[in-house]
């Protein structure tokens, strides 16, 4: 929420690159609130789980496009983004249902988003602009991806296994972590939207 | 009674997402220190850069300054004097009523004038080697040959197979290049007896070489105890071989001469 409010606050003030991540933290935030509600209320929210891996896989893509401004990379963009939106799409409703979890969508975006990262890393490592990287936005957001991400990867892989062969305790401890996880990559995404890049 | 499959199941995931996620500590860690180390080694090298640029142009004023102190000095000691001498022989001549006397003055006055022409035609082709040119290079290296050969009493043998002229501005940076290593034979290298310049070309490979038989130098010493200065000749040397992208090699030891060397890739400037 305090990321989704940066991101709507500093909007105006942010880089083009920014603007993306100020986005999905737009996007994330009614998402996250209608998820809330809905489990509050104890009723199925996984369908929104397919809107969210989209949205949240094409805005990083953007962002990570003009981060890192590489013309294979812009190449490759819209093919890897389209075929993984028609993945998901099919997989969805070609499945048993919008109200399964559908943990490969999770692994395949985890994936694509730690290749992004991988890239963002070698990127910072080869071309030495970044002076200071406490004061770099998107070193941040990659150490937030990357934690998250590598985190959430076995909790993705097993979640069927999980939801379907264990207590519904043990369950609630699992998606603990996972939240633990999403808040220490939101913080990372305030962090962001916060600082002032170096110029 | 058997462990529950949730009791042996539950460390093994937490343990397999703390694995990962100490993974990633470590990674954003080793980023973070390894970017550093980079930084600083390129701030470094960078400041080297810097320095040895600096080296370079201080070099190059150094040299230009000694250059105009010997244009001054040869002006007032050399054509200066001989002009004024020139001027105090033509007072003689208009107070002169002999005429023997005053033919003998024209006479004099006629040679100083003309030593003074050669001398300034000295001056002028130091400055700049109007045959290079003219002519290009290889007359130009025939010509300093024949110069030094003339004024000094070291022997300046010159070999030359350069059948693909260069631009100017390539064939002067070599010139001079040449023209500093032979002062500088001429100057340091004590007991030479022959001084050998071979410019070689073969296809887009050209090789100057410049080669005494003189006392040498002990070139580890040298360089260990003056690490990137040198004589503001040789620094000279290395600004015209940069401007070359060429490279310089220099091999010498006590007693066995020097040999200088300079080979450039002709299609790289």
């Amino acid at each position: 929420m305090v990321a989704g409010i940066s991101g709507l606050l500093r909007f105006r003030h942010l880089p083009l690159s920014l603007r993306f991540l100020a986005a999905l933290a737009i996007f994330e935030l009614p998402l996250d609130l209608l998820g809330f509600g809905l489990m509050l209320a104890r009723r199925n929210n996984l369908f929104l789980m397919p809107i969210y891996t989209i949205g949240e896989l094409t805005l990083l893509a953007l962002l990570y496009s003009y981060t890192l401004r590489s013309a294979p990379y812009s190449r490759a963009l819209p093919w890897v983004v389209g075929i993984f939106v028609l993945y998901v799409v099919a997989d969805s409703l070609l499945g048993p249902g919008v109200h399964w979890f559908r943990p490969a969508q999770q692994v395949v975006e985890s994936l694509l988003v730690l290749g992004m990262v991988a890239l963002y890393f070698r990127k910072l490592l080869s071309e030495l602009r970044v002076k200071s990287l406490e004061r770099e936005p998107m070193f941040w957001v990659s150490t937030g991806l990357v934690l998250y991400f590598l985190g959430y990867l076995q909790i993705a892989l097993f979640s069927n296994y999980l939801l379907h062969h264990y207590s519904a305790q043990f369950n609630r401890h699992v998606w603990a972590v996972q939240m633990l996880l999403a808040i220490v990559l939101q913080s990372c995404y305030s962090l962001a939207l916060w600082i002032r890049p170096p110029r | 009674m058997d462990t529950p499959p949730e009791i042996t199941f539950a460390p093994l995931l937490f343990t397999g997402i703390g694995f990962m996620l100490l993974a990633a500590g470590a990674l954003v860690l080793f980023l973070v220190v390894y970017q550093k180390r980079l930084l600083r080694q390129q701030l470094q090298l960078r400041a080297a850069e810097a320095e040895y640029q600096r080296q370079l142009l201080g070099a190059v004023i150094e040299a230009q300054e000694h250059e105009r102190e010997r244009i001054g000095r040869d002006l007032h000691d050399g054509i200066g004097s001989t002009l004024a001498t020139a001027k105090l022989l033509l007072g003689r001549l208009e107070s002169t009523g002999a005429a023997e006397e005053a033919a003998n003055l024209s006479s004099m006055i006629k040679e100083i004038l003309g030593n003074a022409v050669h001398d300034v035609r000295g001056l002028s082709h130091s400055l700049y080697p109007a045959v290079l040119d003219r002519f290009g290079l290889a007359d130009a290296l025939q010509h300093l040959a024949d110069v030094c050969n003339e004024t000094s009493t070291l022997d300046v043998g010159l070999s030359i197979d350069y059948p693909q002229p260069l631009t100017l501005p390539q064939e002067l940076a070599l010139y001079r290049i040449c023209q500093e290593l032979i002062h500088n034979a001429q100057k340091h290298a004590q007991g030479a007896t022959l001084l050998q310049v071979r410019l070689r070309q073969q296809g887009t490979r050209l090789s100057l070489t410049v080669e005494d038989d003189g006392c040498g130098f002990d070139a580890a010493a040298i360089d260990s105890s003056k690490p990137a200065s040198g004589g503001a000749g040789l620094r000279s040397i290395e600004v015209r071989v940069q401007m070359l992208r060429a490279r310089l090699s220099q091999q010498s030891a006590p007693g066995q001469g020097t040999r200088t060397l300079i080979e450039m890739d002709t299609t790289a400037t």
